[in-house]
């Protein structure tokens, strides 16, 4: 699992890449902190080579979704895949995440 | 076998040692060999060239000393003859032989008349015998006027040498003839002196530079006339010895010779090589050869070289015991540390290293054990530390499992007296500890039921499921309806959720008095139903034999995520019969080892495989069964929970 983020005017971008399950999820935790000191702002997910997410790396997307929601700012998912969708829409996340 | 390793280490290095020496020595023997050899052999030619010389000026000398006694005798000769008488000349004769040893014997010939009372002739004679001096008149043996000693010097007036002849007794003799002119022109007599060349060939042996060298001479004719083996002397030539080559090799030697000639060759007797040297004797135009076996020359060489190899010998085993003192000396402290080190990796550490003095390899090493002993000894310490924690941990978490597993019902038939409850559930933890959960619970007529799958795995996920599972016991007490145990449930855990975890739920109730059921799915997969149920959406009756996931819930947020969440439920109608199996996402992504998921079709292939009345208990283990088989030998990455729920017909007996 690897997570690259860029920051530019328009806010933060993050590209996953990978699977986000339970072993790659602590890493994935550390990875955040840059997008979470953008919470503020627009924060774009782009999740087009994004494999699998795990229970536990849905949890991160939530402590991500909360900070933004605390301090007025957006998630966006962006290139979210079918099998993603699904995660998603079965959890229920699908009411907190904005996609595009 | 750690023996035999240093055997044949020390016995590799000392062929070694031994062997390149042996090749070194080898290769200084050999240049010496050459190098000596090379001067041996100008050595001999020197030598031999040399007694050559020797030779040639001997017989020279001979000659010579027997040509000027002779002279002396000439003069005296006359006087006697005129002062001593015809008898006089025989004590003339003794007392020169006296005075000449190397003469054999001399004698004095008179022409004829010319001796008062011997008219026909007279020839007095002296020869050294074994006992004295024999004396005898030749004119009484044979008339000599006409021999050649005689004849010859009387008509030319010259010296004569006579060739070599036999005498009477044997010896080979060769005789100087002076003729003796007097003052009027007359021959007056001819002196005859013998040279016995026997005499001179024994001579002539004791200047040999060999002990088995042979010297010979040889007149113009090629005749021997000094030879070690005195039957050759007259009686063999060299060219007697040439027809013989052929049957006798050893006198090949003689047939090289080149006649008045200078020279050297190299021949063969017996296979066995010889030199022939060779030189003239200008005075007669005889030619005096050497002869030297390769043999006595090689003896020199021989005791070189057995010098040289007993040198080598010696030395190469002195190398070699000096080596194995070296390499035992070497290999003791290794010993010692062999020994160390097998006791430290029996676990003592306490053993002491053994001492090395010099600061040499050894001494490296003995740092390096002594570094490993520490070291091992530290992390035995910590291993022992850490293996004790894990232990007690591992023992903890077994406590924990147990107690977990004892969180969720195990026991089928639940409700005994219900006949129409049929309800199975299983939970596989991946780790000691998971964070899945279900429960059910009968109040009245009303049959309540969850299942649920905590964010995260192990400790922390199973603590989070011990909090779910008593909220939900508590909360079922006070309402039975799905989405107020939810929105209960969701506000209790939302609280202070530092760590943002959730957990996903489907929350069922099932009314046996109405037929109703309720449910209320939070972030869950749906379950799979077979049966009469009613499409919730169009209210319609489904009728289906065929397992298929339940749609048209209505999706809510996992518990725990927000604390104002509104969640909803459904409700719908379902008849006995009806066959409702709830999983946790463990199942439909489960992977194999080519890293497929097991997922929804093989899901729904696996119930559609059972029989229509199968009991949730056969259910769930057949569905387990085929799961083990899809995932042969991949390692169980998350929670496994099912909970199969069949609503059957009221046994009313």
């Amino acid at each position: 699992m690897k997570l690259n983020v860029e920051i530019n005017e328009n806010g933060a971008l993050g590209t996953l890449i990978g699977r986000l399950d339970t072993a790659a999820a602590a890493q994935f935790a550390l990875d955040m902190k840059p997008l979470m000191d953008h919470a503020d702002g627009v924060i774009t997910l782009d999740c087009n080579q994004l494999e699998f997410v795990s229970s536990s790396g849905l949890r991160h997307f939530l402590t991500l979704r909360k900070a933004s929601m605390a301090r007025g700012g957006r998630v966006v998912l962006v290139g979210v895949s079918e099998e993603i969708r699904q995660v998603f829409t079965i959890t229920g996340f699908c009411n907190l995440f904005e996609f595009a | 076998m750690t023996v035999k390793i240093r055997e044949s280490f020390k016995l590799r290095l000392i062929l070694w040692v031994i062997g390149v020496s042996s090749l070194l020595f080898s290769l200084v023997l050999a240049a010496v060999i050459f190098f000596a050899g090379n001067e041996v052999r100008r050595g001999v030619r020197e030598l031999a060239n040399a007694r050559l010389d020797q030779i040639v000026s001997s017989v020279n000398h001979f000659i010579e000393k027997t040509e000027l006694s002779a002279g002396d005798l000439s003069t005296l000769s006359e006087i006697t003859l005129a002062e001593a008488g015809s008898e006089g000349a025989y004590t003339l004769c003794q007392y020169f032989l006296e005075d000449t040893p190397n003469v054999q014997g001399v004698a004095i010939a008179y022409p004829k008349g010319s001796v008062p009372g011997h008219e026909g002739g007279y020839c007095p004679y002296v020869m050294r015998t074994d006992t004295g001096y024999s004396k005898q008149d030749l004119f009484l043996v044979k008339d000599y006027f006409e021999r050649d000693w005689y004849k010859e010097p009387s008509t030319t007036r010259k010296p004569y040498w006579t060739r070599p002849f036999h005498e009477t007794n044997g010896s080979v003799i060769c005789s100087y003839c002076l003729p003796v002119i007097d003052q009027q022109d007359n021959l007056s007599c001819v002196l005859i002196v013998d040279i016995n060349l026997g005499m001179v060939s024994d001579a002539l042996q004791t200047i040999r530079p060999y002990p088995h060298s042979r010297i010979t001479v040889v007149d113009d004719q090629g005749t021997f006339v000094a030879h070690p083996n005195h039957e050759f002397i007259l009686n063999e030539s060299v060219q007697s010895l040439s027809e013989k080559a052929q049957t006798a090799p050893d006198l090949q030697a003689m047939a090289e010779i080149k006649l008045g000639q200078r020279g050297r060759g190299v021949f063969k007797i017996d296979g066995k090589k010889h030199y022939l040297y060779h030189a003239p004797i200008p005075h007669l135009g005889w030619t005096a050869t050497l002869e030297v076996p390769h043999e006595d020359v090689g003896k020199n060489m021989d005791r070189l070289f057995l010098l040289m190899i007993s040198l080598m010998v010696l030395g190469i085993l002195t190398l070699g015991t000096v080596c194995l003192i070296i390499i035992n000396r070497l290999a003791r402290p290794l010993e010692k540390f062999a020994v160390a080190a097998r006791k430290i990796s029996h676990g003592d550490f306490n053993i002491e290293l053994p001492v090395v003095r010099q600061r040499n390899e050894l001494y490296d090493l003995r740092c390096a054990l002594a570094a490993m002993k520490s070291s091992l000894d530290r992390y035995i310490t910590q291993l022992t530390e850490s293996s004790k924690n894990t232990a007690r941990i591992e023992g903890e978490l077994n406590i924990a499992r147990r107690i977990q597993l004892a969180m969720v019902p195990r026991n089928t038939p639940y409700f005994p007296s219900r006949t129409e409850i049929d309800i199975c559930g299983t939970l596989i933890p991946a780790k000691a500890v998971g964070g899945d959960l279900y429960d059910y619970i009968l109040i009245d007529d009303k049959f309540i039921f969850c299942i649920g799958d905590v964010s995260g795995k192990g400790v922390p996920a199973s603590l989070f499921m011990a909090i779910t599972r008593s909220l939900f016991r508590n909360t079922v007490k006070h309402t039975t309806s799905p989405a107020n145990i939810a929105q209960a449930l969701n506000e209790a855990i939302s609280e202070n959720n530092e760590e943002n975890m959730f957990v996903t739920m489907f929350i069922g109730c099932m009314d046996f008095s109405t037929g109703k059921f309720t449910v209320c799915n939070c972030g869950h997969n749906p379950p799979v139903t077979t049966g009469q149920i009613v499409d919730p959406t169009t209210m319609q009756v489904v009728l289906t034999d065929h397992p298929h996931m339940m749609q048209g819930i209505p999706a809510n947020i996992p518990v725990g995520v927000f604390p104002d969440f509104k969640y909803q439920e459904i409700t719908m109608h379902v008849e006995p019969g009806v066959k409702l199996l709830l999983y946790t996402d463990g199942v439909t992504e489960a992977e194999n080892l080519n890293h497929e998921l097991f997922g929804d079709d093989r899901l729904l292939q696996s119930l559609e495989s059972m029989s229509a009345n199968v009991d949730s208990k056969a259910l769930t283990k057949k569905l387990l069964n085929d799961l083990h088989q899809f995932t042969e030998g991949a390692e169980q990455s998350d929670d496994i929970t099912m909970l199969c729920f069949v609503y059957k017909e009221k046994d009313n007996k």
